[in-house]
């Protein structure tokens, strides 16, 4: 293929054990681009929405896009697709690392899986060589020792991705592993590779990208690398703090959910867990994901104490979620606990939540020390906060209930509005009474509560690419489906969505055109992005996914200080002008003419 | 008046947090940061003419983007907390 | 002198970027196995290190090819003539640093040619892990030990 296309697709069938090729999908690949899009194409071509997450009828589809393993800038991206055992809704997480580029250079563009195994195995792809093999070896063994051990065993060359025992064990907010510390992080996309029992896919490639027009894509190439080199966020500000350089001015602009959202979103200890503090007292190195320009991965090492330990992050997300969301300020068990993810294979963002809901349930004495093990669940106490960690991660005591996620456990013992989540799914770190925008961004996300589906906390506080005041509600339904078609196309090409921080439309359009060789327009090309939204969404309606909504939390109490204070989220003045925008009627159901204008 | 520093705006300041001397308004604040602080600084506060705020430069009065309040003629009180930091992102 | 290229391990970020573009600049194609510079990654040790041909003042490469198909051309690169080059891999085995590497698709031994004299790998690294210097003008280590003197005891500082 000429055209950043590898054209074949490995299709597995777990429960009978074969292994076939077929050719790439090219009609849907020009529709649904790649990864994110044409994974979510393939998957709602072939599965029934209504199936059971963790059954055997659920496909997992590991899918690059056209750019991922080229040089176009932050290349290391690719899509893990798949129904959502958290949300029961369309579950895409895109991961970076190196895993994706290796794929096409073995000759792929994805791989689906079907069915269950009966016994633990692994895929292995050399080039032409595809062959599933025993992993009962490997069952029960964390991240970091199934990495190193397919690596001894396979070569050190080969790329992994993998689940650690969470995924075994079915935490519903288990991700997909790649390179030890990069994640296809939420909706528990790991837990259907459980189920599966699919412990790792290895793979190592000797094959060449070839693109459509390579003197014309080079040229794209170096401008987009020009422009991020030469931004101060891209170029500058991530290299140096990484994304928790957040911390502050999320802060300071009133949005940091304090305590489970409990007591506001003003932290005055946040400065000790923030990007500063980690880079002038952990930060070791920065690291970079495949074709990376940015450097946003930190190594950090907590050198002494009772949280010594050394690994990857944590990213901004995590930082809040075992930081302010808990109570907490102690930055070496906000590590600690960001590595255990890493280490046991689940999403920190989620963990820290679902462990700051059963705070704060145990504080309201809805949790007992009964429920609990015994063990008092307080904001504030780091020790306890990392031993959570532990325990969900190897799924022991109290562990087994926080591993379902804050809304069941809180639904379970009585009190599910106070579980801060979306369609099940827990909203990340940004209060959505602060930040308007953000709030409607979490309430129409197609996976439940998230911030990389249209990220609106970029115009609301960062100014990029335009400033919006966060505490309106004007104008945010139109940027915010902009960002969010946007932000498909992008995940759909296979780079880094942080290059959106300094790269529009144009840059992503022309590195799109001169690799497929597409003559379109940008219009034309970002419809793709309101074609993937559109079908996300119709497969969610379809799937029976409750409707739009916040948690009451941010719908009825008032923040009690900072610059945000007495706001609530105004989500009903913004959601039908979303829907309209849309071209879906009052329900948020797409109309038939936009899915005629769309093709769907 | 409070006036903090973030990210590498504090290798510029050698502090993290300033009990500044009161100035009316943003343009006369960001002009005295700039010498006590010195050029570094100055380059990130202001364009070189000196008029207006610079583009890399977020300058929040009590949590509150001052381009959703006057801009560089954004008035102060004594109580006000000034949050200055270089432009970032994350997430 | 004139200018080499210079690796700083300390700033390398593992990106391969330099692979990605060496391969493209050769073969029009994306393949980091057909590059001319690979980055080894050490993690346990946090840093990875770009590895590439460094243009030796005396090349065993160029000593030990039986068809004289390898010679320094004017900018100071030790380069193929695939013309003449019979694909006995002697080159290979004789570079004491592993520098020459064998593409399959092509069937042909390749090393780097310093790109005509602006190395890709050089212009699109995005931390400075590798430039394309003349070691004399960089100084960048000597610089750095001699900039700490300034500080303490110019005039500057002394002010």
């Amino acid at each position: 293929m000429m055209n950043g296309y590898m054209g074949t697709i490995i299709r597995v069938d777990l429960s009978k054990g074969t292994i076939k090729k077929e050719p790439l999908n090219m009609e849907a690949a020009k529709d649904f681009v790649g990864a994110r899009g044409l994974g979510t194409k393939y998957f709602c071509d072939e599965v029934d929405p209504k199936i059971d997450p963790l059954g055997p009828d659920n496909n997992l589809i590991f899918m690059t896009g056209p750019l991922t393993g080229t040089a176009a800038a932050c290349s290391g991206r690719f899509e893990v697709v798949a129904k959502a055992p958290l949300t029961g809704t369309i579950g895409a997480a895109n991961s970076g690392g190196h895993f994706g580029p290796e794929l096409k250079y073995a000759g792929y563009d994805g791989i689906i899986f079907e069915g269950v195994s009966d016994h633990p195995v692994y895929l292995y792809i050399n080039d032409d060589e595809v062959e599933l093999r025993d992993a009962s070896g490997l069952w029960g063994k964390t991240v970091y020792e199934t990495t190193d051990e397919l690596n001894r065993i396979c070569g050190q060359s080969f790329r992994v991705s993998c689940i650690g025992p969470t995924g075994e064990n079915l935490c519903l907010y288990a991700g997909v592993m790649n390179d030890k510390h990069r994640a296809a992080g939420r909706g528990g996309l790991g837990a259907v590779m459980g189920s599966k029992k699919l412990k790792a896919v290895v793979v190592k490639g000797t094959k060449s990208i070839y693109v459509a027009r390579p003197e014309k894509f080079m040229e794209a190439i170096e401008n987009a690398r020009t422009t991020l080199k030469a931004h101060p966020v891209t170029g500058t500000g991530l290299a140096a703090y990484g994304t928790e350089i957040l911390v502050n001015i999320i802060n300071e602009s009133g949005g940091l959910p304090l305590r489970n959202g409990r007591d506001g979103a003003v932290y005055e200890k946040a400065d000790n867990i923030s990007g500063e503090t980690l880079t002038e007292k952990y930060l070791i190195r920065n690291k970079g994901c495949f074709g990376c320009c940015i450097g946003c991965g930190r190594v950090v090492d907590i050198p002494s104490g009772p949280f010594k330990s050394r690994g990857e992050g944590p990213e901004y997300e995590a930082g809040w979620s075992f930081g302010a969301d808990c109570g907490i300020d102690d930055l070496e068990a906000v590590c600690k606990a960001n590595f255990l993810c890493n280490e046991y294979g689940f999403d920190p963002i989620t963990l820290g939540a679902t462990i700051a809901c059963a705070m704060e349930l145990f504080e309201e004495g809805y949790l007992t020390e009964e429920d609990t093990g015994g063990i008092p669940v307080r904001f504030g106490d780091a020790a306890t906060m990392v031993k959570l960690a532990e325990m969900t991660g190897k799924n022991e005591g109290f562990g087994k209930q926080l591993a379902m996620g804050s809304y069941r456990l809180a639904e379970k013992y009585g009190h599910p509005e106070l579980s801060m989540s979306v369609k099940k799914q827990e909203m990340p770190a940004y209060d959505g009474r602060a930040l308007q925008g953000i709030g409607l961004e979490y309430a129409t996300s197609n996976r439940g509560g998230c911030h990389v589906r249209g990220y609106m906390t970029s115009p609301e506080v960062l100014g990029l690419p335009v400033k919006m005041d966060p505490l309106v509600t004007e104008g945010k339904a139109s940027m915010l489906k902009t960002f969010q078609d946007l932000t498909a196309l992008i995940d759909s090409t296979g780079v880094c969505l942080f290059t959106s921080f300094a790269l529009g439309l144009p840059e992503f359009a022309a590195q799109y055109r001169e690799a497929v060789g597409s003559d379109e327009s940008d219009a034309e090309i970002l419809l793709k992005g309101e074609r993937v939204w559109n079908l996300e969404k119709k497969f969610n309606i379809a799937a029976g996914v409750e409707k739009d909504t916040l948690p009451p939390r941010l719908l009825r109490e008032q923040l009690p200080d900072g610059p945000a204070q007495g706001k609530v989220n105004e989500l009903h003045t913004m959601l039908q002008e979303y829907y309209q925008l849309r071209g879906w009627d009052t329900e948020g159901i797409p109309t038939p003419e936009k899915d005629r204008e769309l093709g769907l | 008046m409070t006036v903090k520093f973030f990210a590498y705006l504090r290798e510029y300041t050698n502090c993290k947090i300033v009990d500044f001397p009161y100035q009316e308004d943003i343009r006369k604040l960001t002009q005295a940061l700039s010498e006590t602080y010195g050029n570094r600084l100055r380059e990130k506060l202001l364009t070189p003419d000196g008029t207006d705020l610079g583009e890399e430069i977020i300058i929040l009065v009590n949590g509150r983007h001052v381009e959703h309040l006057g801009g560089i003629d954004t008035k102060l009180l004594p109580t006000d907390t000034v949050s200055i930091f270089p432009v970032v992102a994350g997430g | 002198m004139g200018k080499q290229l210079m690796i700083k391990p300390e700033k390398c970020i593992g990106c391969r970027t330099c692979e990605l573009v060496c391969s493209f600049g050769h073969d029009q194609a994306f393949n980091p196995r057909n590059a001319n510079v690979t980055v080894m990654a050490y993690e346990e040790a946090a840093i990875n290190i770009p590895v590439m041909c460094l243009q030796c003042e005396d090349p065993c490469c160029l000593e030990v090819c039986p068809v004289g198909a390898i010679s320094r051309n004017e900018i100071g690169a030790v380069v193929m003539d695939h013309a003449k080059c019979i694909g006995c891999k002697m080159c290979m085995n004789a570079c004491p640093l592993g520098n020459i590497s064998f593409n399959k698709e092509k069937k042909q031994v390749h090393k780097c040619d310093l790109c005509g004299g602006e190395p890709k790998c050089a212009k699109f690294c995005p931390t400075g892990a590798i430039t394309f210097e003349d070691p004399d003008e960089g100084m960048d280590r000597k610089r750095a030990v001699a900039d700490r003197f300034k500080d303490v005891f110019g005039e500057e500082a002394k002010a």
